[in-house]
């Protein structure tokens, strides 16, 4: 491992799964810091912040109240540049429709899709295919 | 007494014998003449007259008298009046008037008509010369009276032919002419003047005649049939007004020769044609107009001659039977050869109908082209009768439906598969509750055996001195919970309508009932409930207590933090339905999740906000729906919520 992930925000309303996403995240040493928010709103909220923090990784969940995980993206999209960052969103998920994954695969923006729960495996495959040079 | 013949002196005798017998014989050759004159006069055809004006009677009349009169002359000559009372009464005057001439020795000539022996009435002509002596007396007139009947009768004839013609000629509505080979009209009547706009003949012939015809080739057209045909009769002409207008002609013409100069003339008779050919355009017009308008409506007409029995087609009617203008005037035994065999009957009757009350409306039947295609087609049909009250004919349109029959059968088709789809539909919905009834009830199995074997770890492993493991066993209790919750929502939601029946339902008791039921969580969050008189419906009674609970719950769950709920609760009479509302003081919905609250599972904040499986608002949807009615919402974000739902008066 030659350099850490500055942070991973985690976005799910359920929060047993942001308790153990994180537990795996942490025990991989992967990242300097793990962000939890419990929807869309909130994560927009957390991007907005005065100093834009830029995760570089955002474990993504599909089914949440209010604004779920399509119409994050939405407003995601609609971010400043320096908001959006460099940021590689993995779609995080229980769904076990295969129309939301290739929904997914339409979109841009998303770069993976993982069902839950978060393994170190699955976490290592993903820091492997997106971060190469720092894995 | 002295007689010169028994004269003494012989030589005085035998010279008055000679005289004597000179005498004798002047005497005789007077008489000779005499005769001759007077057999000449009886010869010729005149009547020679001597009247003696001093006893004012005939004195010789020639025998000519009684073929010119009808009376002999010895007629004449007893009656002394008889000369005057054959002048007939009218023209007596005009030989009395003519005496003083003849007193004044003054030959006169003069004509009267006189009356006939036999009655008719002849026209004489006289020439009277009077005799007058040395002291100016007229004692004796010599006329010559011919009968000029013959002479007159032409005369008067001749006249009035003349007449006629000079008649026919001005006062002739047809347009008479004459024109010449330089082309100028030489002669021509009123009519054909005005016929061209001209006031008077004169002004009409000073125009040549190649500028009467509307087309500049016109008169050259004209002398080229003439002089093909020699004449021509109802020869087609457009000539011109002196408007500019196109006046049409038909006239009959023809050439004639001079027989002294051998100089031709063309004479005709016109007539103005063009109010008939004007009228004939329109007719033309109106006929092309009803043939397009056939074509653009599918549709053509017939008639039928019953007296004939032939059946007449319009070129729209030949379109749809699909039949060439061959056709158009058919036998009707042919026409309903080519009728579909099973509509005949039906036509038959249809015929008997129109024949009873004169009409027939919207008589659907099938035709066979020749083309062995099958045309729907629908008739319209009224009878006709003639003065006596007999039906003579029937006339009707004809539309083609064939296309609308067509898509009248597939829209039945697809109705059927539609009724046959919706069947299956809910089979397929009962099946699919059928399955989320058994799924859920055997879901509750492993998890109560998840539940059981957790609390028994946790009795083992005991949680007090690692925090970590107590966190975990409460994530694990909690979700154990959330199952059970989920797994009982949905087991109740695919319950709804299933065991219960239709009976009346007071909406007030239910009302009541429900309030009792929540009465803790009602004083716990100082809630008050404002309902009006509600009404008496026909529903399910558990679900119906389930919806007005999961609302009222809803609006306590969802209130604002510090401001008690308020809940008004009515009901409006519409139509077929009862309007009830639930208005709630809470927190209310945004605009964009209006729909998605009825949905099943979705939920609009995290489960620490507010605790919940999001079916609640589903279920209400359910429910309403189970009563043939909607569910909707109107909502101000942070001031409130209103609920509507319809209930149907009379369900089912």
């Amino acid at each position: 491992m030659k350099q850490k992930l500055n942070c991973v925000l985690l976005i799910d309303d359920d929060e047993p799964t942001n308790y153990f996403s994180r537990m795996i995240l942490e025990r991989c040493e992967c990242t300097e810091k793990v962000a939890l928010t419990q929807g869309g709103e909130a994560a927009l909220r957390y991007l907005e912040a005065p100093t834009p923090p830029c995760p570089e990784l955002i474990f993504l969940d599909i089914n949440m109240p209010a604004m779920n995980g399509w119409e994050f993206l939405d407003k995601y999209r609609e971010l400043d540049d320096v908001q959006k960052g460099k940021i590689v969103i993995v779609m995080l998920t229980t769904s076990l429709n295969p129309d939301d994954k290739d929904k997914a695969a339409g979109i841009p923006e998303i770069s993976g899709f993982a069902s839950k729960p978060l393994t170190p495996k699955k976490l290592t495959e993903i820091l492997l295919k997106h971060f190469p040079e720092r894995f | 007494m002295y007689n010169p013949l028994l004269s003494e002196n012989p030589v005085e005798a035998e010279k008055l014998q000679a005289e004597n017998k000179m005498l004798r014989e002047e005497i005789a050759a007077l008489k000779r003449t005499d005769k001759e004159l007077r057999d000449l006069f009886e010869d010729i055809s005149e009547v020679l007259y001597t009247i003696d004006m001093i006893a004012f009677k005939p004195i010789y009349m020639s025998s000519v008298c009684e073929k010119v009169y009808g009376y002999e002359a010895s007629e004449f000559i007893a009656d002394p009046y008889l000369w005057r009372n054959v002048i007939h009464p009218d023209d007596q005057h005009i030989p009395e008037k003519q005496l003083k001439d003849l007193y004044a020795g003054l030959q006169i000539f003069n004509r009267y008509r006189i009356i006939h022996k036999d009655g008719s009435i002849r026209w004489v002509e006289n020439k009277i010369i009077p005799k007058v002596d040395q002291n100016g007396v007229l004692y004796r007139i010599d006329g010559v009276t011919s009968d000029i009947t013959q002479a007159k009768k032409t005369e008067a004839e001749l006249l009035e032919t003349g007449l006629r013609y000079q008649i026919l000629f001005e006062q002739n509505l047809a347009g008479i002419y004459r024109s010449n080979h330089e082309g100028r009209v030489l002669d021509c009547n009123l009519a054909f003047a005005n016929m061209l706009g001209y006031d008077s003949t004169a002004s009409f012939k000073e125009i040549k005649a190649a500028e009467h015809y509307f087309h500049l080739t016109g008169r050259q057209k004209f002398l080229a049939d003439i002089h093909a045909h020699q004449n021509m009769d109802n020869y087609d002409v457009m000539l011109k007004h002196k408007n500019g207008s196109i006046v049409h002609v038909i006239e009959n013409v023809f050439i004639s020769t001079d027989p002294n100069t051998g100089e031709k003339y063309y004479d005709g008779i016109v007539i103005d044609v063009t109010k008939k050919r004007i009228a004939e355009q329109v007719l033309e017009q109106s006929r092309k107009r009803l043939e397009d308008a056939e074509l653009l409506g599918d549709m053509g007409h017939w008639h039928w001659d019953l007296t004939t029995n032939r059946f007449h087609s319009s070129t729209g009617n030949l379109r749809l039977l699909g039949l060439d203008p061959g056709s158009s005037n058919e036998s009707i035994e042919k026409m309903f050869e080519k009728v579909f065999p099973e509509d005949l009957p039906m036509i038959n009757q249809a015929i008997t109908t129109i024949m009873e009350t004169g009409q027939i409306e919207n008589l659907q039947f099938r035709f066979i082209r020749p083309d062995g295609s099958i045309r729907h087609l629908v008739t319209t049909s009224k009878l006709t009768k003639n003065e006596k009250g007999e039906p003579i004919s029937m006339f009707g349109i004809n539309f083609d439906i064939t296309r609308i029959k067509l898509t009248e059968d597939k829209l039945h088709q697809s109705e059927t598969s539609l009724e046959a789809k919706n069947a299956e539909l809910q089979l397929k919905n009962k099946e699919l509750e059928q399955f989320a009834y058994i799924t859920s009830h055997d879901l509750q199995e492993p998890i109560r055996t998840v539940a059981s074997f957790a609390e028994l770890l946790q009795e083992q492993l005991g949680t007090d001195n690692d925090p970590a493991t107590k966190k975990y066993f409460d994530f694990i209790f909690s979700s154990i919970d959330r199952m059970k919750k989920l797994i009982s929502d949905l087991l109740d939601y695919s319950r709804i309508g299933r065991k219960t029946s239709v009976q009346e339902v007071d909406c007030n008791t239910i009302l009541n009932e429900v309030i009792a039921d929540l009465g803790a969580a009602i004083t716990e969050s100082g809630t008050q409930i404002q309902a009006s008189a509600l009404p008496l419906i026909n529903g399910h009674p558990t679900e119906i207590k389930q919806l007005f609970q999961n609302l009222i719950m809803n609006a306590i769950k969802f209130r604002k933090k510090d401001i008690a709920p308020v809940i008004q609760i009515s009901a409006d009479k519409k139509a077929d339905a009862w309007v009830f509302s639930v208005k709630d003081n809470g927190i209310g919905i945004e605009p964009q999740h209006r729909d998605r609250v009825f949905v099943i599972f979705q939920r609009l904040h995290t489960r620490t906000e507010y605790e919940g499986t999001g079916i609640g608002l589903a279920h209400c949807k359910k429910i309403v729906e189970l009563h043939g009615g909607n569910i909707w919402l109107e909502s101000e974000f942070g001031t409130g919520t209103i609920f509507l739902f319809t209930l149907k008066n009379q369900y089912p």
